[in-house]
């Protein structure tokens, strides 16, 4: 394996002429040159260390991401290890349609066989460059003018998923992608970028898994782009279980034209640091999403996640529901904005953010803005957070249950009603036997 | 000997004196039924009994077939026969009711040194009881209490009492919000559980459960004491005069 390394501005400038003169080969001209546009960006945003009178990024200092040498493979090899993990992980290519990129590379060796649909696209950008359906619309979404991590991605992005689905086409089976980063001896930096089609009145279930073989530290910077066209229908589910030292920036830009659904349902479950943002552009009338969300936090992990809804078109719809469980000494934040545009009658929102917290050293930040410029609206929100309920734990002893027992049923039902918003069977109980697992561990 | 002997119990919430002295002895076989105006004390006797944090007795004794009742967890009272119907049943989001119900009544069944029983089993016995205490088999699915209107939380509990099968079932206002209809349900329903086995103490504000579910003794609970006792006419005496006359 081979790598370069990254420490200061200058150094990414320098690290990033190196992988161009490496990697560059056969690229298209819009690629160079977006990638040229988007590290000069970099250069000129720096990393967003300075938090006073920062609101985006109030709770989360990535004063360490900033200053760490992070190096930046240009190639990598399949160790054993990564087959083994994905077994652990117990996703079965029978089970999904899988795209796996190993420290951000392609894995043709763990993927699945391209889907034999007309016109339907699953399978690694790597392979797409000069596909007009990624050149008119990679970086269009994403945006690299305002932030710094997106427009690193988009310099230093080797590959990722590409997903185009043509119109009026139903995919059944669902598709994982998995983000595996891989053992190395210094801490590495990926950045990995997956691009989502839906075409007109099409419909697929896409998880998306970021994950690591080791215990490793390790920065995942990744930026997912995804279009909804008209009527079109997506259920994303968004699974972290990074490495305890690793740090992750995950940004997610969505939009929605005419009568599309969304649903993203995400799982925070590892890392050290993890910052996810997830920008809705509700575009086009009719359109609705719901963003669902959980976070498992315990030692001194710190997830922030930031969430912004942009309803630009009347009579759409969005439902935010987001809940956390919190040990030891961690520390999560939610800020979510909604914004309803002027035009924008009739739309229908709410959000809700509950933390449930099993230490007195944790803290729970919730931050909802509302910026409301039309008058026919509907806009509610919640948040909360607080010990376990005592009443209940006493309803639960009363009728002769362990008090361990009752605890941790009292502690998973906190978070059920967010795993059952999961409607695909094989990921959900993939996911419950995570939490248990990670919550076991807490209640130790 | 008695199921219950409650001798001079006081007790506080909150450092203020509710109980003042009760004394109780209840047998198997019985039911007696307690009897007072708001704020007499009836549920805290109920809540003292089954366990409930912040509630201190402060002087007196409770036993239970013969062990030091108030020195026990609540589970432990759980497990040795002792139940609790809530006035106010508490709402659970994301634990639904066959589960919480199966993990309490696996809890009884080891302390009895008795096999755990599978889902599927248990499933079956539920099924049974949900349809005798009138409680559609689908609500057992749903999140406990969890959007249940005020009958179905009184059926839920009654379900639970009839599969934990306790030697005392302490029956906290089981009448309070309901209809004529859900009442004459409810008071046979707990008809049927009572055996010559277990026993009933049933707390209630007015007399109407009364005339299914027939008390062998009743008592008025004013200010902390048990004032009077009495057969079931004691509780007709209540209905028409109120209760004034005992404070």
């Amino acid at each position: 394996m081979t790598q370069i390394s990254c420490s200061s501005n200058d150094s990414y400038r320098s690290r990033f002429e190196n992988l161009i003169s490496k990697s560059s080969q056969g690229q298209p001209n819009w690629l160079k040159s977006l990638r040229e546009q988007s590290m000069n960006r970099f250069e000129t945003l720096g990393f967003p260390t300075e938090r006073k009178g920062n609101e985006e990024w109030k709770y989360t200092d990535i004063k360490n991401i900033a200053t760490s040498d992070f190096l930046v493979p240009y190639e990598t090899t399949l160790p054993s290890s990564a087959k083994k993990r994905l077994r652990q992980q117990g996703f079965d290519k029978q089970d999904f349609h899988q795209l796996v990129f190993l420290d951000g590379f392609y894995s043709a060796e763990l993927s699945s066989e391209a889907l034999q649909i007309k016109g339907c696209i699953i399978g690694p950008l790597s392979q797409a460059w000069r596909s007009h359906a990624v050149s008119s619309s990679l970086g269009t979404l994403a945006n690299s003018e305002d932030h710094a991590f997106t427009a690193l991605n988009t310099a230093f992005t080797r590959d990722g998923a590409f997903i185009h689905i043509p119109a009026n086409t139903k995919i059944e089976k669902p598709i994982n992608i998995i983000f595996l980063t891989l053992e190395w001896q210094d801490k590495i930096a990926t950045h990995p970028r997956t691009l989502v089609n839906v075409g007109k009145n099409s419909s697929a279930i896409i998880v998306e898994t970021h994950c690591s073989t080791e215990e490793t530290k390790y920065l995942s910077n990744a930026v997912s782009e995804i279009f909804l066209e008209d009527g079109s229908h997506l259920d994303h589910y968004r699974l972290q279980i990074h490495s305890k030292d690793a740090y992750h920036i995950g940004t997610t830009q969505v939009r929605l034209n005419q009568t599309s659904k969304f649903k993203s349902v995400s799982a925070d479950l590892g890392g050290k640091l993890i910052r996810n943002n997830l920008n809705i552009d509700v575009a086009g009338e009719n359109a609705s999403c719901i963003l669902n969300g959980l976070y498992i936090t315990n030692g001194t992990q710190h997830v922030d996640n930031h969430v912004t809804i942009d309803h630009s078109q009347p009579y759409t719809n969005s439902r935010e529901h987001f809940k956390g469980i919190l040990g030891d000494k961690s520390k999560t934040a939610f800020q979510g904005s909604i914004i309803i545009r002027a035009n924008s009658q009739k739309v229908d929102s709410h959000q809700e953010n509950k933390n449930l917290l099993l230490s007195s050293d944790a803290e729970a930040n919730t931050k909802p803005a509302f910026w409301i410029y039309a008058d026919d609206v509907k806009c509610g929100h919640g948040a909360s957070s607080g010990e376990l309920d005592k009443d209940a734990l006493f309803y639960l002893l009363s009728r002769g249950i362990p008090e361990k027992e009752a605890q941790s049923m009292l502690i998973k039902g906190f978070i059920t009603e967010i795993i059952e918003s999961v409607d695909c069977h094989t990921y959900k109980s993939h996911l419950e036997d995570l939490v248990k697992d990670k919550l076991s561990k807490m209640c130790e | 000997m008695s199921l219950l002997h409650i001798d001079n119990l006081h007790a506080s919430v909150d450092g203020k004196n509710i109980l003042k002295g009760v004394n109780l002895s209840i047998r198997r076989g019985e039911v007696h039924a307690i009897m007072g105006p708001n704020g007499s004390g009836k549920s805290t006797l109920a809540y003292l009994l089954a366990g409930k944090p912040g509630y201190k007795a402060t002087q007196g004794s409770v036993l239970f077939e013969g062990h030091d009742l108030l020195t026990l967890s609540p589970e432990k009272r759980a497990r040795m026969g002792m139940f609790l119907s809530f006035q106010h049943p508490v709402e659970i989001p994301g634990v639904r009711l066959d589960q919480f119900i199966r993990a309490g009544f696996n809890s009884l069944r080891q302390h009895r040194g008795e096999p755990e029983l599978d889902p599927l089993k248990f499933d079956r016995v539920i099924k049974k009881n949900a349809g005798m205490v009138g409680l559609h088999q689908s609500m057992t699915k749903r999140f406990v209490n969890m959007d249940f209107s005020g009958g179905e939380k009184k059926k839920s509990e009654l379900l639970q009492m009839s599969i934990m099968e306790p030697l005392l079932s302490i029956l906290d206002e089981p009448d309070s919000g309901l209809d004529v209809d859900a009442l004459r349900d409810v008071a046979n329903c707990i008809k049927q559980l009572h055996t010559f086995e277990n026993a009933v103490l049933l707390v209630t504000h007015y007399q109407r459960i009364l005339n299914y579910v027939v008390p062998d003794q009743v008592h008025i609970l004013v200010d902390g004491r048990i004032v009077r006792t009495g057969n079931k006419d004691l509780a007709h005496d209540v209905e028409a005069d109120g209760y004034d006359k005992y404070e």
